[in-house]
């Protein structure tokens, strides 16, 4: 119960975050054309979080990661 | 007063007194002698120069304006802060070489010229190596050996560029050099070792974590700073800075996903954020350069406040992996607030330092840079919120402890010097952001800029509420695993151990078998068996020897470049003469103003 109020909470903030983007926010300043799609930002946050974590498991997994026995301080 | 005194021997003067103090003396003499560089820096007159001559040439070991006393006056503030903060440090050791490390950080942004920029620079190398070694952690003997070799390698690098661009120029002023010859590349190299850009910088979260918790925050401030000093002066706007800042703003975010030790996990955020300061470099323009110039004084705060609050864990609870910690927020809540500054500082949240210096140089990067770079710092800037924002303090502090054995129940007490230091520093943090004319004012012809506009602010906030979701959606991919990670340093960790090891072996062969002419000769040379020895077990003995040996070698080349030059200029009436270093001579040109945008 109190998950699913937290997440009302997020969606109803970033619902109104995208209305006063759309209806307010206009860039002072020269940037790509897709910046001021509104909602823009949310989203590129949210898929390079999961794509950054994917990608650094994935090689984590494959290479970078050793037990920590094999700290062999060479 | 100026002209008989330098801020950097002041603080050098106050190391080579510390183990000879009382206990009174080693905890004040950190704190204090820094506040008198600081007044120094401060109180100097603006293109104020001071110059010595020696071994035939004139050297500017400072020269102070905007830029510069910028730098050195972040770099006095943060050693003051440093000092305080290390009140408890037992090893005198330790705070001595911190204090090296200021001395030369200040030196380094002061110098007027290349060869006594890379005195300062030498001098970092030499203090950072024994706060590293004075860590007594696991593997600290041998990190810092690491951190010598690696850095020695870089210093010759420089020291060859500097020796090369005498002899093609004749001078060689801390100013724009460029990339139009060897001499720029060796110098860049050198100075890209200690910015700490891929593949250059696994020495990083390699050294960092080894040293004491006090050691790291003095380590933290000083060395990848001023290369990003060097770096705005002498190679503004360079196009191979730009993709090679981005990607490493990017490389450092990856890395941190796999950390488990605090310190290592922040020690990949240095160099996440100072490759937005070698993109803002690249870029080039006065913007950027302005964007460079705020997001490294910035940094230095609000990284040194991560640090110390890191600092304080390792501290009280006697670990500093995420799998050891978790559920010690209330024991330790005032580390806690002073860490969550620190953290929204670095992620860029409105009210904090972090966004008012890092969105000029995303601005810069949408104005002058191709759309990608722009697209990947505000990745990284994804990536900088969900470590140190939201992993970090989520699983060391507020998560239930992920083993049974956990410290939770076993934390100790954080001296009240700690939170004096992380008090100001965060102060610092919150002022900048609120108040960012304070820092704009600083900068040396800032360009007109507003970071509190709605786009601005609306975007911002955007970015963090979707990584926030990102993180949650996650949560259970994001702990901390016992694990270790390998970076580039594993491709050259072993040849160098395989190297020293084949020398030594070489040697005493080379003993046994010859006969009794050759022996007395080999015998001197096998004394040096017992120092490459040494250097296989990553002895701190052999490791000060090498460095001695090696500044000895450079001393000696500077020495014999300035006869050279002296019985060249003597002997060649046509020889045409050094650019001249009197004051209002374009030496130190602003690199704004030569931004080859």
């Amino acid at each position: 119960m109190k998950k699913n109020s937290v997440l009302w909470i997020v969606a109803a903030l970033l619902l109104g975050l995208v209305a006063i983007e759309t209806a307010f926010v206009h860039p002072h300043e020269p940037v790509a054309g897709w910046r001021a799609w509104p909602g823009f930002h949310f989203a590129f946050g949210l898929a390079a979080c999961l794509v950054a974590v994917w990608l650094a498991k994935g090689l984590g997994r494959a290479w970078l990661q050793k037990p920590e026995e094999r700290d062999d301080d060479v | 007063m100026f002209e008989h005194a330098h801020p950097s021997l002041v603080l050098a003067a106050g190391a080579a007194l510390l183990p000879f103090a009382g206990r009174a003396g080693r905890r004040w003499i950190p704190a204090v002698v820094p506040v008198a560089a600081l007044i120094w820096i401060l109180q100097a007159p603006a293109g104020f120069r001071l110059e010595i001559s020696a071994i035939g040439m004139t050297w500017t070991v400072a020269h102070v304006d905007g830029f510069s006393r910028l730098f050195a006056v972040a770099f006095a503030f943060f050693a003051c802060l440093a000092g305080i903060y290390s009140w408890r440090e037992p090893s005198a050791t330790s705070r001595a070489g911190s204090m090296l490390i200021a001395a030369a950080g200040i030196g380094v942004a002061l110098a007027g010229d290349l060869l006594s920029l890379f005195l300062s620079w030498e001098l970092m190398t030499v203090g950072s190596v024994v706060v590293i070694a004075a860590g007594r952690a696991r593997g600290s003997d041998r990190a810092a050996f690491r951190y010598l070799a690696f850095h020695l390698a870089g210093g010759f690098a420089l020291l060859a560029g500097i020796l090369l661009l005498l002899v093609e120029r004749g001078s060689a002023p801390v100013a724009r050099i460029g990339l139009e010859g060897l001499s720029g590349w060796l110098i860049l190299i050198g100075f890209c070792v200690n910015a700490a850009v891929p593949p250059l910088h696994a020495w990083l979260p390699d050294a960092y974590p080894r040293a004491s918790p006090f050691g790291t925050v003095a380590l933290s401030a000083f060395t990848t700073k001023a290369a990003v000093y060097t770096l705005l002066r002498c190679f503004p706007g360079e196009p191979v800075l730009v993709w090679a800042g981005a990607a490493m703003a990017l490389y450092g975010v990856i890395f941190a996903v796999l950390e488990n030790d605090i310190r290592r996990l922040l020690g990949y955020h240095i160099v996440s954020q100072v490759g937005y300061m070698v993109c803002g470099v690249g870029i080039g323009t006065a913007a950027a350069l302005a964007g460079v110039a705020a997001h490294a004084f910035c940094h230095i705060f609000y990284k040194g406040l991560l640090l110390m609050a890191a600092g304080a864990v390792v501290h009280a609870a006697g670990s500093g992996k995420l799998t050891e910690l978790g559920g010690i927020a209330r024991q330790l809540w005032g580390v806690v607030v002073l860490y969550m500054i620190g953290a929204f500082a670095i992620s860029g949240v409105p009210l904090f330092s972090g966004f008012v210096s890092k969105s000029i140089i995303v601005s810069a990067s949408a104005a002058s840079a191709p759309g990608a770079i722009e697209l990947m710092l505000v990745a990284a800037s994804m990536g900088t919120f969900l470590h140190t924002g939201l992993k970090l303090p989520w699983f060391a502090f507020f998560a239930r402890p992920a083993e049974p054995d956990t410290k939770a129940g076993s934390v100790g007490h954080v001296p009240p010097s700690m939170y004096l230091a992380m008090t100001v520093a965060a102060a610092v943090c919150v002022g900048l952001g609120v108040l960012p004319s304070l820092l704009y004012r600083a900068i040396p012809d800032m360009p007109s800029y507003e970071p509190y506009t709605a786009d601005h602010v609306v975007w911002a906030l955007q970015l963090l509420a979707g990584t926030g979701v990102g993180f949650r959606l996650l949560l259970s991919k994001l702990g901390g695993e016992p694990t270790v990670t390998f970076d580039v340093d594993r491709l050259y960790r072993r040849p160098i151990s395989f190297v020293v090891t084949a020398l030594g072996t070489g040697v005493e062969a080379l003993h046994k078998r010859t006969g009794t002419l050759g022996k007395r000769i080999v015998e001197r040379i096998a004394r040096w068996q017992v120092l490459l020895a040494g250097l296989k077990k990553g002895s701190l003995a052999a490791a000060v020897w090498v460095l001695l040996a090696t500044l000895t070698a450079a001393s000696l080349l500077c020495l014999a470049f300035g006869v050279h030059r002296g019985r060249k200029a003597a002997g060649e009436p046509g020889t045409p003469p050094p650019v001249s270093t009197a004051p209002g001579s374009p030496v130190l040109e602003r690199p704004a103003d030569r931004s080859l945008r």
